[in-house]
């Protein structure tokens, strides 16, 4: 299915798409192939997992990290595919980031995942109410998940980049969807991953969102490509 | 004042020497009620605030050119050098007090059994340009707030022993007929009879709908119990009282007692009990408890 949107006088068309997701600027189409998002796919697991140990030695408990589905939508699109059953999620943690790749990055949970999440993490029973102690546990472990999947696209890139400080949103799905947009016209794309966090013995699905402009994936694009013919 | 602040004014962007930038460094050295501590790339510590010298009992001079990890080595057996490490490449971090307790020991705030101060921080990059030159850590204060939750979570406990101590099935009631808080007994009343599952406390399980569907289909207990709920719930009884009896393979009597919520407007407590054999069917204690 396509979604056309118009960005800077120019068709661009952004669709969830197997085997590759392509956009087409100025008529030329720009395409992520099957192998640079299995590569990518592949990069983000391999950071997902570094996280997962720090936080299995942090908890004193097995995590992992689900390998992540990924797909690029347009923002309005991506936005819409956080949404649960027509539902946006009910809390986020985002983090901006900036440099040769900029954009911001989103972790969305529902309140019952949120609140087992915490549960495992900590050891204690599920939180069936988020207070401030449960939010500080889950941004403190989305600002290690974002921080792990930016790095991994930035590192494809060979560019450097820097974070803004984490901020949570709770039942706030205008303010979430202001928050990665705001002030930044450019950013028109996002990066859809559907992941899940094991902790002792229970599955919790998240929901990760980088938005970033055509000239970041573009960047990225060209990144992952030696990559690939490294592997 | 800090006397390293000086040395920190070239690692700021270029922007007119109005002082504005001093003045910042000046209020977070002297005036913010947050530990800030500012290091270099060695971890040497730059900046020491006044906040940390009055928990921390280590003064500006004790401190400032001295590496983190040789002030407080627990932060290299505890992992937390690594954040540091994360941080220097440009990483920001959130230490959450619930999955740390502290980022270092300070001298406990509020009373209890806490030990140290218990903090949330945060430590991001300190960069001058694209380079990262040090980290800055800024830390909050917790503990009043820890010890309100572990005494909120200990009356919990206790509310929830004694309700699960009596041998009454209870349940707590919201406006709606929503099932909002159950007890042990009333768990294992609903689990035991099949025909009460839609009882358990579960999201969506709504005590007058089932009682509605019932009546619906013909039980007049379940009608009268319908109306009692809901006239407490209206507040138009203080008290709602019934036997009833349940056929099985042999005839049980039970009596439910309804009640308003003390101290609310419109949640009821339930409850119901096993008898030996009924003494009237029914009860109604009216507004004025005659």
């Amino acid at each position: 299915m396509y979604h056309s949107i118009i960005v800077n006088s120019f068709p661009v068309v952004g669709f969830a798409c197997v085997p590759g997701d392509e956009l087409y600027r100025n008529g030329a189409p720009m395409i992520i192939t099957d192998t640079q998002r299995k590569s990518l796919v592949e990069l983000i697991a391999i950071a997902f997992t570094r996280t997962a140990a720090s936080l299995s030695t942090l908890v004193g408990a097995q995590v992992s990290v689900g390998t992540p589905k990924l797909r690029v939508l347009t923002l309005a699109d991506a936005l819409a595919d956080l949404s649960e059953a027509g539902r946006p999620p009910d809390l986020a943690v985002t983090q901006r980031f900036s440099g040769v790749l900029a954009g911001t990055s989103v972790l969305a949970l529902d309140v019952q995942s949120a609140g087992l999440l915490v549960g495992l993490l900590t050891g204690e029973s599920p939180a069936t109410r988020l207070n401030e102690a449960s939010r500080e546990v889950l941004l403190e472990v989305g600002t290690s998940l974002l921080s792990a999947c930016v790095n991994t696209l930035s590192s494809v890139g060979g560019a450097r980049v820097s974070f803004a400080a984490p901020q949570f949103y709770h039942a706030a799905p205008e303010l979430l969807a202001r928050a990665v947009a705001d002030g930044a016209p450019d950013l028109q794309l996002g990066m859809v991953m559907g992941t899940t966090l094991q902790v002792r013995g229970h599955t919790i699905s998240a929901r990760m969102l980088i938005v970033i402009s055509l000239a970041t994936l573009d960047h990225i694009a060209r990144g992952i490509a030696p990559v690939a013919v490294m592997q | 004042m800090n006397r390293e602040l000086t040395q920190l004014e070239p690692a700021a962007p270029a922007r007119p020497a109005d002082g504005f930038d001093q003045a910042i460094l000046q209020w977070l050295a002297g005036t913010t009620n947050q530990g800030v501590i500012i290091t270099d790339r060695q971890l040497r510590v730059r900046l020491w605030n006044a906040w940390l010298e009055a928990h921390s009992g280590f003064t500006v001079d004790e401190v400032v050119g001295r590496e983190l990890q040789s002030l407080f080595p627990e932060l290299v057996r505890r992992g937390i050098d690594s954040y540091y490490r994360s941080v220097l490449q440009g990483n920001v971090h959130v230490l959450s007090q619930r999955l740390h307790r502290y980022l270092i020991p300070l001298a406990p705030t509020a009373d209890g059994d806490l030990g140290v101060m218990r903090q949330h921080a945060s430590i991001a990059p300190l960069t001058a340009g694209d380079a990262v030159v040090g980290t800055v850590t800024i830390i909050q204060d917790v503990s009043e707030r820890v010890l309100y939750e572990q005494t909120v979570r200990e009356r919990e406990r206790f509310t929830d022993a004694v309700l699960n101590s009596l041998p009454e099935a209870v349940a707590v009631i919201g406006y709606g007929g929503a099932i909002l808080a159950v007890n042990a007994a009333w768990e294992q009343l609903c689990v035991a009879q099949r025909e009460l599952r839609a009882l358990t406390h579960d999201p969506g399980h709504n005590y007058l709908e089932f009682c509605r569907q019932a009546a619906a289909a013909g039980d007049a207990t379940a009608r009268r119990a319908l109306d009692g709920i809901t006239a407490v719930m209206e507040r138009l009884l203080t008290a709602f009282t019934m036997e009833y009896v349940c056929q099985g393979r042999e005839e049980r009597w039970y009596r439910m007692d309804v009640v308003p919520l003390a101290g609310d407007t419109e949640r009821v407590v339930v409850m119901h009990r096993p008898i030996s054999r009924p003494r009237c069917s029914c009860s109604e204690i009216p507004l004025d408890g005659r």
